[in-house]
């Protein structure tokens, strides 16, 4: 916008004259525009040498091998060893595992709390932070408190559950219950975001939609699916994508309460390349992995486009 | 051209943004001192060349007692090389976390003398930073260097090549809870000698009831697969093949380990259901007297005492129980490399106080009668008189004037320990590409001790397939 706005009059100047001013078009945008563009620069910068920099060298040391202080080209060695790992697959389908039921969990969990945040006039307040203390609480301090109450022996879910009579669980020391006791632990951490944001989108919904729908006896449930999901579908469709890219790199959770077991049933892919890294010192193979993820995040993210451009345009 | 004012704003902005990015590259690590020169010439530092160094693991705030030990020596070394300035950096928690090593190792941000456990050798040498310091150490520079064990020496040495110095080593033991074992009608004075033992005396232990199991096992962060290989060890099975090519662990002896933790837990009861998964996460229920039993090295002692409040008096150490007597045990340790790229007088700096330090008796941290002055005046726990094999030969002088000044200075029963130094048994080291097969190793440890249903044969093939395939790539 601002380019068409200053590129105008220059050309009518340029028209007017006969002759442009000495310096070209290039310079003269550039001295006109020097504040947007310091600022620019800087950020550029500051994205170049963080983010674009780095993963630029990820790629690079994915097609290397460093041994005595020595850097070898391999090729797609580290790709193969990735591959032939017997850890690879298993940790793939641990991360969609944990994928699947977070998004499950995490994803309708807010969204409720939100609607039901949403109807409370008096207390919403109140609500809204109740339910985003625990994003507060530092993700590590959170994540550990989970370990005492899930603690097989004296944990306070076992205490709870045998207290009702009911079958108490092994939680994070069984393989069968490890990921859903995860899940249920990202959930808590992080669903107070989630649901300030679908809050935030509830209540840009016209109120008028609700009143006519009630007036065509529209219901709860007929009114949250034809008019609340409608309105905030850009949001949810958004925050489904976040949500993909945020847990398909679950970490913390796993390093954290299970160190990856029992017997490896938590060992996501990112858990598997902090292993290669710091565990194996395996930095090459480590960068491989990153670009392989880097590559399904990617794909993930160009289908979310796509689709969001296909639902723009119909 | 002259600008105007937001013009000039805007080039000031963009002068930040470039000074800053520029700061943020230019952010390398600086050189650790002067050029001071020197040669190579085997003999220790001229008290007289004015030479800097630094040095990490230093003891830091949460330390009071080794901060003040560690002061106190660096005023010590001063009257000695009066022209030696040493700058110490400081740690708090655990002296050297793995994972940090490695991001330093990757920066090449170490200091000019730098720690590492015996684990982290190739990781050491394959970042390229370590010195081969071969033509500086001997017996003059170092006494006691040649006496110095072979296992020990194994770490420090590649290829014929010294790269490092001791500062600690270690075998491991049985930790015991005395007064669980009175309580449990055990003989406190005579802890298990075999697997056999201590899989009876766990099962009285945890008889007791009130929370108390009778034996603690890692199964995670790697301390799984460390513990699985020195029990391994303890029955006499190997790690790897002769040349290291291949896992031998798959034997006869590993299946052991497994079944009999399996049994421990699943039909004794006489290990816990949580799982112990991290090196930290072992010590509150030792502490608090609520395990039996527990795989460690003198040092787990301790941290008991000294981190932990634990009663002084209530642990006993026994040796590596085996299939029919004392087993072979693990040994472990510490060292210190020296960056490349420094001068040789920089090289006999380091050399010079890592010797005053950490292996001269009656010095530094083996200064004793410093450490009983401080523990009667200090508020904080110190446990004095943990005997270890550290790092000299048996009759070596060292060893022998380290024993004399640790029965003068002592303030633990030395005799709760007696079972462990009476017993010496065979140490053997750590395997090749170590912690790579300990974190595989975690797995199988895991399944032993969290799975009612676990097929421990094929958990333990799977794991042998995993490490052959790391051992390969090495």
């Amino acid at each position: 916008m601002t380019t068409t706005l200053t590129r105008g009059p220059a050309r009518a100047e340029a028209a007017r004259t006969g002759n442009p001013p000495p310096g070209g078009a290039w310079r003269r945008a550039l001295t006109r525009n020097l504040r947007a563009h310091a600022f620019l620069i800087g950020a550029l910068l500051c994205f170049a040498l963080f983010t674009w920099y780095p993963m630029v060298r990820e790629i690079v040391m994915s097609f290397q091998k460093v041994r005595y202080g020595e850097t070898h080209w391999v090729g797609f060695d580290n790709f193969r060893q990735i591959f032939a790992d017997p850890e690879f697959w298993p940790a793939w389908q641990h991360t969609l595992e944990f994928t699947g039921i977070a998004l499950f969990f995490g994803f309708v969990a807010p969204f409720v709390s939100a609607i039901v945040i949403n109807e409370f006039r008096h207390a919403q307040s109140y609500l809204r932070i109740l339910v985003y203390l625990p994003v507060m609480l530092p993700p590590v301090a959170g994540i550990l408190l989970f370990k005492y109450f899930m603690d097989p022996g004296y944990g306070l879910f076992n205490q709870i559950l045998e207290a009702l009579h009911l079958p108490t669980s092994s939680w994070l020391a069984s393989q069968d219950t490890a990921m859903l006791s995860l899940v249920i632990v990202s959930t808590w951490a992080n669903m107070g975001s989630a649901t300030l944001v679908y809050l935030a989108a509830l209540q840009s919904i016209p109120g008028e939609l609700y009143e006519a729908a009630e007036l065509d006896g529209a219901g709860l449930l007929r009114r949250i699916w034809h008019v609340t999901v409608p309105q905030t579908r850009l949001i949810l469709s958004l925050m489904l994508m976040l949500q993909v890219v945020a847990t398909m790199q679950m970490f913390t959770e796993s390093f954290v309460l299970t160190g990856g077991g029992p017997q490896g049933s938590t060992t996501t892919v990112v858990y598997l390349l902090y292993n290669y890294a710091f565990s194996y010192d395996k930095f090459n193979t480590a960068a491989a992995l990153g670009v392989v993820l880097l590559l399904v995040l990617g794909a993930f993210s160009a289908v979310y486009l796509w689709l969001e451009r296909r639902g723009g345009e119909e | 051209m002259k600008l105007n004012r937001s013009s000039r704003m805007a080039a000031v902005a963009l002068a930040a943004g470039l000074l800053l990015t520029t700061a943020a590259c230019s952010s390398g690590s600086s050189g650790s001192g002067d050029a001071a020169g020197g040669t190579a010439d085997g003999k220790p530092l001229d008290p007289n060349a004015t030479v800097t160094i630094s040095i990490d693991c230093a003891p830091g705030a949460d330390q009071a007692a080794g901060k003040a030990n560690y002061a106190d020596d660096l005023a010590l070394f001063k009257t000695k090389y009066p022209n030696v300035t040493i700058n110490a950096k400081p740690y708090v928690g655990q002296c050297e976390v793995p994972a940090q090593q490695t991001a330093q190792y990757k920066a090449h941000d170490e200091t000019g003398a730098f720690h590492a456990y015996f684990t982290d050798r190739d990781a050491t040498l394959n970042s390229g930073d370590a010195q081969d310091i071969t033509a500086y150490v001997n017996d003059q520079t170092v006494p006691g260097f040649s006496s110095m064990l072979p296992s020990v020496k194994q770490n420090m040495t590649v290829d014929g090549k010294v790269y490092a110095l001791p500062i600690n080593y270690y075998s491991t033991g049985l930790v015991y809870n005395r007064d669980l074992f009175k309580q449990a009608g055990l003989d406190p004075d005579n802890p298990p000698k075999t697997w056999d033992e201590v899989q009876a005396a766990a099962k009285k232990i945890s008889a007791l009831g009130n929370g108390i199991s009778g034996y603690e096992d890692y199964s995670g962060g790697n301390t799984g697969g460390w513990h699985f290989t020195s029990e391994l060890y303890s029955l006499g099975g190997k790690m790897v093949s002769q040349d290291g090519k291949k896992a031998a662990f798959n034997s006869a002896e590993g299946k052991q380990v497994l079944k009999r933790l399996h049994d421990m837990r699943f039909t004794d009861q006489s290990i816990s259901a949580t799982p112990v998964t991290g090196w930290a996460d072992a010590f509150p229920p030792l502490a608090t007297g609520k395990v039996g039993m527990f795989l460690g090295a003198p040092d787990v002692i301790k941290h008991l005492i000294e981190v932990l409040g634990a009663d002084a008096k209530a642990y006993g150490l026994g040796p590596m129980p085996g299939a029919t007597g004392p087993g072979n045990s693990l040994g472990g340790g510490d060292l210190y490399y020296i960056k490349k790229g420094q001068t040789p007088n920089q090289i006999k700096a380091e050399i010079a106080w890592i010797n005053f330090q950490y292996q001269t008796p009656d010095s530094g941290q083996f200064n004793y009668a410093r450490a009983k002055t401080l523990a009667g005046s200090s508020k904080d726990p110190v446990a004095i008189a943990v005997p270890q094999p550290y790092f000299w030969s048996a009759d070596s002088p060292q060893i022998k004037a380290i024993t004399e000044s640790l029965k003068t200075n002592g303030n633990l029963p030395l005799s709760n320990y007696d079972p462990y130094v009476k017993n010496p048994t065979t140490t053997l080291t750590e395997p090749p590409a170590a912690q790579q097969l300990y974190k595989i190793l975690d797995t199988a440890m895991s399944a032993a001790m969290t799975d009612p249903n676990a097929n421990l044969d094929t958990v333990l093939a799977t794991a042998e397939a995993q490490a052959n395939q790391i051992l390969a790539n090495q």
